[in-house]
């Protein structure tokens, strides 16, 4: 069991303010060793990487790729060419979708589901839009907040190019079947994008169980820096494909004529790196590993558990995707009776400093679907504690009380 | 908490649970309607016009304690300005005849303004 009162006073946030922080999926505090590692890494580092032939540099690329090693390690790649550092996950996508687009001889239908992110729509959306060889085409989510396999399968064909879809949704919290929705894309030639940012902070993800193309996913959002992201993509893949953007480090041989680029990944990175936020994000997965993965799920379990269970026994509240026991993500929407989510999140942060999302979530088809203008949204992370969700239910009832008209108790 | 500013006093409060000029105009002269991409919120406001002035306005649609009440206040602060005055308005004035609820919701409480100047700027105005 993790023990939260330790995990708590790593985090120096969560010391300097009065805070109980239920924002997670949008984006994790910072522990005092990534901390440390970005003041290291600008008090005693500091040259650019892959560039220079003094010492500084070279020593400063060693850390750089040990970093890129052990990213490869935590998601079970096979080598750490297939780990290439984006900005953020939605750039990832954006650079596979690009490079998809001028690669790919077969045309046809890209997929993606009606619970992605903005990140896994517009990509695809604008590459569809401007293109004669892609069409979009949306995944149905079933009544109860799974995506309909039997959906899946009639829309996918071997005329699909690629399958697109999150390893658990933003807003549903629903956990994606994801070897099946991949064997069946490969069963049809289809490649497989996954979009791994919900899933890679508290669940263990070995490539070699799930056989996807390509993942992405950002390092902010698992006690990592901003600024970083991270696109894997098979290598053999990403020997092919041309990168969507071009610059310096990412050739061997330029003339005025032509231009020879290096091997994946800095093939796709050019340009000076996010080189502190991927030596600190070592960092964080270490600190993620010390506190152990299966931990850290089992820990955002219970937590997650324990909301959908209070939630749900509020007459009130609606709750969006899984059922209480079925599996979740670390988060839950809902929505309050005669109670705008804006003025639940504005309510709470002034009434008890809690912080919560409200709004789209980045994930407007998806309200379009559930046939509602907003939710609001709770989600967990390794310092959240039984008691910040006591709080938090407390919190919701005296809101209700405040602003809810008659259904007020 | 004393550091922040109270979003919810009690005659916003009031605005959202019995809002006025709400519904429809059954002969507009002018119209409009916007929403709030970050949440959802959706203000649609419809005005006539007597000579130069602003002779009945109602607004509809549905959204936060803010951006309801803001539309409330908004349509009382309009009624009987000319199209000039009711152009010239800026979000410090509604925020004024909202008591101040500080700025970190600007965007809710903007919206009815946002709606408001696009149906006078159809006019001409
Ligand atoms: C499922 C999902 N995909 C993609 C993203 C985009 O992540 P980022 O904003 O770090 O690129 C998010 C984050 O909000 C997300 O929840």
């Amino acid at each position: 069991m993790l023990n939260v009162e330790d995990v708590k006073r790593d985090f120096p946030v969560l010391k300097n303010r009065d805070l109980i922080y239920l924002d997670n999926a949008a984006t994790t505090l910072t522990p005092e060793p990534v901390i440390q590692s970005l003041q290291e890494y600008y008090k005693k580092l500091g040259a650019s990487v892959h560039r220079g032939i003094y010492q500084l540099a070279n020593e400063t690329t060693e850390e750089f790729e040990r970093a890129r090693n052990s990213i490869a390690d935590y998601i079970g790649a096979n080598s750490p060419r297939e780990i290439v550092l984006t900005k953020n996950c939605t750039e990832g996508i954006n650079v596979i979708a690009y490079s998809l687009e001028r690669w790919q001889e077969k045309s046809g239908k890209v997929l993606v589901t009606e619970m992605d992110h903005h990140s896994n729509i517009l990509p695809w959306r604008f590459i569809a839009n401007g293109s004669k060889k892609f069409q979009l085409e949306y995944v149905e989510v079933t009544k109860e907040g799974r995506l309909d396999i039997e959906d899946y399968k009639r829309k996918l064909s071997p005329e699909t190019v690629a399958v697109a879809f999150p390893g658990i949704s933003n807003v549903l919290g629903t956990v994606n079947p994801i070897k099946e929705v991949t064997n069946l894309a490969h069963e049809n030639d289809a490649l497989v994008i996954l979009d791994g940012a919900q899933w890679l902070p508290h669940r263990a993800f070995d490539l070699s169980e799930y056989g996807v193309d390509f993942l992405t996913f950002s390092a902010h959002k698992m006690l990592g820096p901003t600024g970083l992201g991270v696109l894997y993509g098979r290598e053999e893949l990403l020997r092919m494909m041309p990168p969507p953007f071009g610059g310096g480090e990412m050739v061997l041989n330029v003339t005025r004529q032509k231009v020879k680029l290096t091997d994946p990944p800095q093939k796709f990175e050019p340009g000076t790196p996010p080189i502190a936020q991927t030596i600190a994000f070592k960092a964080a997965l270490d600190y993620l590993e010390k506190l152990e993965v299966s931990q850290i799920k089992d820990h955002v379990d219970n937590l997650t558990q324990r909301a959908v269970n209070k939630l749900s026994k509020i007459p009130y509240i609606d709750i969006y995707g899984p059922k209480e026991g079925e599996p979740r993500g670390g988060l839950v929407s809902f929505n309050l009776e005669g109670v705008h989510s804006h003025d639940l999140a504005t309510a709470l942060d002034s009434l008890d400093n809690i912080a919560i999302r409200a709004g789209l979530h980045c994930a407007q088809p998806l309200h379009e679907v559930l046939e509602i203008n907003s939710s609001a949204r709770v989600s967990f992370y390794v310092y959240n504690s039984n008691e910040d969700v006591d709080r938090f239910i407390a919190g919701v009832k005296e809101v209700k009380t405040i602003l809810g008209g008659e259904n007020g108790e | 908490m004393e550091n922040k500013p109270k979003i919810y006093n009690q005659d916003v409060l009031h605005h959202y649970q019995n809002p006025h000029n709400r519904g429809k105009l059954d002969d507009p002269d002018f119209s409009a309607t916007k929403e709030n991409p970050n949440c959802g919120d959706r203000i649609s406001l419809q005005l006539k016009l007597s000579e130069d002035e602003i002779s009945e306005v109602k607004f509809d649609g549905h959204g936060c304690v803010l951006s309801i009440g803001a539309a409330s206040i908004l349509t009382q602060m309009a009624m009987g300005l000319r199209v000039s005055e009711a152009s010239d308005l800026t979000v410090d004035d509604l925020l004024n005849n909202m008591g101040n609820p500080g700025k970190m919701r600007k965007d809710c409480v903007s919206l009815a303004l946002e709606v408001l100047k696009e149906a006078l700027s159809q006019s001409g105005g």
